[in-house]
């Protein structure tokens, strides 16, 4: 085994345990109606899967075919709703929040439908898979060679670049600490950044609503909102309600999800 | 797990105002001391970092992230596990003086004997240079670091950028991408108090130091355009028809056709291309409508450079970094005159006048 194939498996391990984690964010989230971000949180589970069956062709139970279906689908559902976003109110920051799930859904696309089947041959013979090699990463056998090599260029530095954004806000994120805080109708501060999409409202104020899911939680968060005044005992919920899911390590699965697949777009240059 | 989580990022917020201090500006500080204020309450939900819209120099840092970031995945390509890596080391060495290439000979060696060992280490180094520089709590030591590590591998891994050969161009990558890592990581660097400059790179060192490396940079590079081996009549050419093997087809058309091009009027094309940087180091010390035409100018002559050195190689799987072309155009960014003299002395001024 060389070290490049050693790497592959590591990656493929990572992509694993990312995978594992989102699936287990959209089981807590339904059995303890936890507001969560179910679209995301599938989108990264598939593409964790799906990215560890390119870098060890063992783990990939699927044709490639499906899974070029699987993401031309989630490319539609993503690309429906940045189109919704971006005729809505606030059309700016919802857009950012489906924007990054579309790229990396084109992403994964481009990386099953780009390689030429030559390379995928190749790839498939080094790796002693049977039946037709997987486009993409073979990290033990040939390189695959990939069709408009600019294009996965463009893709991976559009990646590294969101990987870059979503760091930079990640020490601001509320804390699920501070979503409790506000879920139990406690005071909290007005500086705080919610996640993308949540407001006080969301996790929990006076009106008595059901908390609703917070859209683009898993996403990098807004910019400050405005102040809101601080909620008191007396604004409390007569029954406290269930915080979001981490929103700190939603980014994390995106920071690692955008490394990895900004990873395997140049490895096949 | 989440707790675990909060907790460790409430720990971290401890410098996260590093980030933001960079405002230099009356906004930045109350930022700072509002930051300062909530850690002091102690309160889990007084902890909670507030965010600030990135300002130009914490945008340019980020775009220094991403670099850091591409570098490190581009050192992760399967070639870059093989010896032709320590080899690629070990050819940096020629044409050196001794002081520098037996070094250089050295550290390949030893590379070349635990070639995936050090790959790793390598890209994972750069990794951590590319989140700590996104990350506002350690973007400082990640900066000091990056610089360090810059050094470093400009004179192991790039024989400093060759131009102790004689046989250095702008075009062929000189002075090496690496050092304008180290300077822009250097002119970046969040200083607790900004000095007044027009533009981000000056707010740190200073402008009138800031114009000096900039001075230096671009003059060296003029001047390597004049050198013997690159003022020959074929010598640009050839450099840059080299840089089209193994190209995808559109690059390599490009660059043999321009490589064709400048065949034959090698001495020509050097005087040129030698004003041009000159004309740009000196830029900086013009009236601002002007120092922008110079911006401007460098921006394209360092995309240019960038398609003349064949996007550094990153499409052949072999390139180790983007080339010099990018790093200069995000270096002239950084020098883009605001019109605004940032700083706390610049609060309350007439900032346009200033700027003249």
């Amino acid at each position: 085994m060389t070290r490049p194939t050693l790497l592959g498996y590591l990656l493929a391990a990572i992509m694993i345990v990312t995978a594992a984690y989102c699936l287990g964010r959209l089981a807590v989230a339904r059995l303890r109606r936890r507001p969560a971000e179910p679209d995301a949180d599938t989108a990264h589970f598939v593409m964790g899967v799906a990215m560890a069956g390119m870098l060890v062709p063992r783990l990939d139970w699927l044709p490639d075919g499906a899974w070029v279906v699987v993401f031309a689908a989630a490319f539609a559902w993503f690309g429906w709703r940045l189109v919704g976003a971006c005729r809505g109110h606030d059309a700016g920051r919802r857009a950012t929040q489906h924007a990054p799930h579309l790229l990396a859904s084109s992403a994964m696309l481009y990386m099953f439908l780009a390689v030429s089947p030559a390379g995928a041959r190749q790839a498939g013979a080094g790796s002693g898979r049977a039946g037709p090699a997987m486009p993409g990463l073979v990290m033990g056998g040939q390189p695959a060679i990939a069709r408009f090599p600019v294009l996965a260029f463009a893709l991976a530095l559009a990646l590294l670049g969101y990987v870059v954004w979503v760091m930079d806000r990640l020490p601001s994120l509320a804390p699920v600490s501070i979503l409790r805080l506000a879920a139990a109708g406690e005071p909290i501060p007005a500086e705080i950044n919610w996640p993308a999409g949540m407001t006080a409202a969301d996790a929990g104020d006076a009106a008595g609503r059901p908390a609703r899911a917070p859209a683009g939680c898993g996403s990098a968060v807004r910019p400050r909102p405005p102040r809101q005044p601080p909620l008191s005992p007396q604004q409390a919920p007569l029954s406290p309600r269930q915080p979001p899911l981490s929103p700190r390590l939603a980014a994390c699965c995106e920071i690692v999800m955008g490394i990895a697949m900004g990873y395997m777009l140049i490895a096949m240059l | 797990m989440s707790d675990t989580i909060a907790a460790h990022g409430r720990a971290d917020l401890g410098s996260a105002d590093l980030g933001s201090a960079d405002l230099g500006s009356a906004v930045g500080n109350r930022a700072a001391r509002e930051s300062r204020d909530a850690r002091q309450d102690g309160t889990a939900a007084a902890a909670v970092a507030a965010w600030d819209a990135p300002d130009g120099r914490r945008l340019l840092q980020l775009a220094l992230g991403a670099s850091w970031l591409l570098d490190a995945v581009l050192q992760g390509q399967s070639s870059m596990f093989t010896r032709a890596f320590a080899r690629m080391l070990a050819d940096s060495a020629s044409g050196n003086p001794a002081f520098v290439a037996s070094p250089i000979t050295w550290s390949a060696h030893i590379i070349g004997h635990h070639v995936a060992a050090a790959n790793l280490v390598f890209a994972t180094v750069q990794l951590l240079l590319a989140l700590g520089i996104a990350l506002r709590p350690t973007v400082k030591i990640a900066l000091a670091a990056s610089v360090a590590w810059s050094l470093a591998v400009w004179w192991l891994g790039e024989g400093l950028g060759s131009v102790l050969t004689g046989n250095a161009s702008p075009v062929s990558g000189a002075p090496g991408a690496v050092i304008i890592y180290a300077l822009l990581g250097v002119l970046l660097w969040p200083a607790r108090t900004d000095r007044p400059a027009a533009f981000a790179a000056g707010r740190s060192v200073g402008a009138p130091t800031a114009r000096v490396l900039w001075l230096v940079l671009w003059g060296s590079l003029s001047f390597l355009s004049l050198q013997q081996a690159v003022r020959s009549p074929r010598g640009l050419s050839s450099m840059i028809s080299g840089m089209a093997a193994g190209e995808p087809g559109w690059l390599a058309v490009t660059d043999t056709r321009v490589g064709a091009l400048l065949a034959r009027h090698g001495l020509a094309a050097s005087i040129v291309l030698a004003v041009t940087l000159g004309v740009i180091a000196a830029g900086v010390y013009l009236p601002t409508r002007a120092a922008r035409a110079a911006i401007v100018l460098a921006v394209f002559v360092a995309l240019a450079i960038w398609v003349a050195e064949a996007l550094g190689g990153v499409l052949t799987g072999s390139g180790t970094d983007p080339g010099s072309g990018p790093l200069l155009a995000l270096l002239a960014v950084a020098y883009w005159p605001s019109g605004a003299v940032a700083g706390p002395a610049a609060a309350g001024r007439d900032v346009r006048r200033a700027v003249r």
